[in-house]
């Protein structure tokens, strides 16, 4: 880049003259002399003299001009000033992936990415191997070992360049990370330096988006479609979990592969346990280029806040309950042996290891769990208490992964088979579900400790069931979907030298500050200098 | 060249006329060596009969002398800044091409030296009127910039200096010191001259007003106001070194010579007689 064009070039060197001009004065005109001894007296030859350079290099001499000369340098060089300061250093960052190879229209996206830098003056060019070039023809080839684009981004940064433009096909394994990062820049106001220029006019596997997040039980639905326009029978959808975004910058894994099989919407369930962030890619079957991530998360499950409502310890129950504190509110779960004593209080799930109960607490939480508790319902005993043994277990998500063949009950009161039965004892159902007035109930047929629930494994899983039934799923916030297809990124083309010099060309130059306040100063000095004369 | 070929044809001419002078009229002398007898003949300077032969046996025999008139010619040349003023330089570049040339001409050789330099002093020696050409190259190539200790440089060129020789050394002999470095360079049975360059506003300067002087050869200034009496004082300081090195030549029997730069180079052979290279 030149620092200044031929026309500023010579203003600056018409000034030279009025700068030694208005240095003259400060000196006394100075003659060499062939000898000077034979212009001194005797006396005059023993004062020695100060060496001339000492003189001319005084500060008081060479302050004034060398400060307009500066001014007038920092004037007129302003524009090109202005082109350092604001981007002093361009580098172009170049995918010379195996994509890049791809051939349209004759050409291959390689080659027109050369032809586009031809034409551009770049101070830096590099590659997404990493690699940096100063000139263009100590370039370079497809890269079949590809490394990861964002390192080449992060040396790109740390090179501290103003203008980042990157020629992309966007087909690659790291652009959906690269473009991630770059959005994380926004927030930083550094993102606004890097520039996609998109090469190649086959983009369609840039439009996988995530359309919806839907709570379906304890997992979760994730819809989404494809916008592209070509055949999807050649790709995959593939995704993975984890538990924080940061596991996209792991080592790749293989996720879940499901075959499109030519549909452009999809639809997968995820597990929140998992971890909930989540990504889906698309992939070709038969080739190694694979299409943009898209980045999720899914909804924070809400915690459950639980009140024991028993007059001796369960420290079964508390044991069980403190293995998913993940899923229970601890701050506010509570335990009491008199709901009187709670009544201002609100809880999602209430475990009653009471006896009897008294509706009036019912307001206490949103779902009940009564276990061994006698005539809640109205319904009657119709025997003694018996010993049962789980004969059948119903589907449900309170018993799902659990097996309850192993149950073994003591006591269990004989009622009459009920409509939401779910875990059917020999005698009498063990576990039911009712409904009154818009609340929940879980009855378990028996006291804790007249069985051997409490041993068996199933036990846990069944805490971590009742949690999860007892989630307010009304309470999980707004999915949230963090998609980075390249295209939507700040796309701009390069400029040509032509058009930059174009560009440059309609910055006026007489109404620059710096140009304005240098020829006043210089017009001072020299005022200055000729009232002195 | 043409000059200098005129100055050739004068130079022969001269030189065949005084050859026969000098062997005709100071054979015998210093300089002259004697070389062989031959039989008297009618006309032969009756002051060069060998007598003790005449009366030994009776026969009248005349001495015969070859004059031994120098074959090498070295030219020392001052470069130094105080040269680069008012013409000098190329004045005395213009001398020193002349006496070249004629050196070319009717001696062996030219030896051109430069003064005062700061490492080894540049010796060639040029042979043949061939040479001419370079040796001229070598002349334009000159430049009045060198810095450095006339003293050492003499001491360097002394042993160096060829047998049979003649030294012409042309400058302007500001350097103070010329009293302990021109001795350098006179060497018993070797001519020394030396031709001091001059021009014609060193005698009249015209500067005038408040000055900073600088001296040229030194870092040294002044600030002066150069006035009437200032360039009495010059001019008067100026005459004084010419007289001080005209007077201390004479006693060192070296030949002085002025050359002022306002005067035409085809004085050289006047030169060349005064400095005893022709006789």
């Amino acid at each position: 880049m030149n620092f200044l064009s031929p026309s500023y070039s010579l203003l600056l060197i018409l000034m030279l003259p009025l700068l030694f001009f208005l240095r003259k004065p400060a000196l006394a005109k100075s003659k060499r002399v062939p000898h000077l001894a034979f212009w001194l007296s005797p006396e005059e030859r023993n004062i020695i003299s100060p060496p001339l350079r000492k003189t001319i290099f005084q500060f008081r001499f060479l302050f004034l001009p060398v400060l307009l000369f500066l001014f007038l340098v920092g004037a007129l060089s302003k524009p090109y000033l202005g082109v350092i300061l604001t981007h002093p250093l361009e580098i172009i960052i170049l995918d010379n992936s195996a994509s890049m190879e791809t051939r349209e229209n004759g050409k291959t996206r390689f080659e027109k990415a050369l032809g586009l830098l031809k034409e551009n003056e770049a101070n830096l060019l590099m590659t997404t191997d990493g690699r940096m070039y100063s000139k263009l023809s100590s370039l370079l080839q497809v890269n079949w070992e590809q490394k990861d684009p964002i390192d080449t981004l992060e040396k790109a940064l740390q090179i501290g360049s103003d203008k980042i433009t990157i020629l992309t096909d966007g087909a690659g394994e790291g652009w959906s990370r690269f473009a991630q990062r770059v959005s994380s820049l926004k927030e930083e106001k550094t993102a606004q330096k890097i520039h996609f220029q998109i090469i190649g006019t086959n983009q369609d596997n840039l439009g996988l988006q995530l359309t919806q997040i839907e709570s379906k039980g304890h997992l979760f639905l994730v819809k989404g479609i494809i916008q592209g326009e070509s055949s999807l029978n050649n790709l995959l959808l593939k995704y993975r979990q984890g538990p924080t975004r940061s596991f996209l910058e792991t080592t790749r894994e293989e996720g879940v592969a499901l075959d499109l099989e030519g549909k452009k919407t999809w639809e997968i369930y995820l597990d929140p346990d998992e971890g909930s962030w989540f990504f889906v890619e698309l992939e070709k079957k038969d080739a190694c280029l694979s299409d943009n991530k898209v980045l999720g998360r899914l909804p924070d499950v809400p915690k459950v806040s639980v009140l024991i409502l028993s007059e001796k310890p369960q420290p079964y129950l508390t044991a069980a309950l403190g293995a998913y504190q993940n899923l229970l509110d601890i701050q506010t779960s509570g335990f009491s042996p008199n709901p009187a004593l709670i009544k201002n209080k609100k809880f999602d799930l209430a475990i009653v290891f009471q006896k009897n109960w008294d509706w009036q607490y019912q307001s206490l939480a949103e779902k009940f769990c009564f276990w061994g508790t006698e005539r809640v319902f109205s319904q009657r005993s119709l025997g003694e208490a018996q010993k049962n043994i789980a004969w059948k277990t119903y589907p449900h998500n309170l018993t799902e992964g659990i097996d309850f063949s192993l149950l073994r009950v003591d006591k269990a009161q004989i009622y009459s088979p009920t409509t939401k039965t779910l875990v059917q004892g020999n005698y009498c159902p063990l576990l039911w579900l009712d409904q009154r007035e818009e609340k929940n109930y879980l009855y378990l047929n028996f006291f804790l400790e007249e069985s051997n629930f409490f041993g068996l494994p199933a036990f846990p899983l069944f805490i971590k069931n009742l949690l999860q039934w007892a989630q307010a799923k009304d309470k999980i916030k707004s999915s949230e979907i963090i998609q980075f297809p390249l295209s939507e990124m700040n796309n701009r083309p390069l400029l040509t030298s032509t058009e930059k010099a174009k560009k440059k060309e309609k910055e006026p130059l007489f109404f620059r500050p710096g140009l304005v306040i240098g020829v006043l100063l210089g017009l001072c000095v020299l005022l200055g200098r000729l009232k002195q004369q | 060249m043409e000059k200098l070929e005129n100055l050739q044809l004068l130079a022969k001419k001269t030189l065949r006329r005084r050859s026969r002078f000098l062997v005709k009229y100071w054979q015998g002398k210093e300089g002259f060596e004697f070389s062989d007898y031959r039989n008297y003949s009618r006309g032969d300077d009756l002051r060069n009969v060998d007598w003790n032969i005449y009366q030994r046996l009776g026969e009248l025999v005349v001495r015969e002398y070859d004059a031994e008139l120098p074959t090498h010619l070295v030219l020392a040349l001052d470069v130094s800044p105080s040269m680069g003023f008012y013409g000098k330089f190329s004045h005395a570049c213009q001398l020193a091409a002349a006496f070249a040339y004629i050196g070319l001409c009717l001696l062996d050789r030219v030896t051109l030296i430069t003064y005062p330099m700061k490492k080894t002093p540049s010796f060639v020696t040029y042979k043949g009127k061939q040479k001419i050409r370079n040796l001229l190259h070598d002349i334009s190539c000159l430049k009045p910039d060198q810095e450095g200790d006339t003293k050492a440089t003499f001491q360097q060129i002394r042993p160096l200096l060829p047998r049979r020789s003649s030294i012409i050394i042309l400058g302007d002999f500001y350097d103070p010191n010329y009293p302990s470095t021109l001795p350098l360079l006179k060497i018993p049975g070797r001519s020394c001259n030396i031709v001091q360059v001059t021009a014609p506003e060193e005698y009249h300067p015209s500067l005038q007003g408040d000055l900073l002087l600088e001296d040229s050869e030194k870092e040294e200034q002044q600030l002066l106001q150069v006035d009437s009496e200032r360039v009495a004082l010059y001019e008067k300081q100026f005459r004084h070194h010419l007289a001080q090195l005209k007077s201390f030549c004479l006693r060192k029997k070296i030949v002085y010579t002025t050359s002022n730069s306002s005067e035409d180079i085809t004085c050289v052979l006047s030169l060349l007689r005064q400095t005893g290279v022709l006789r």
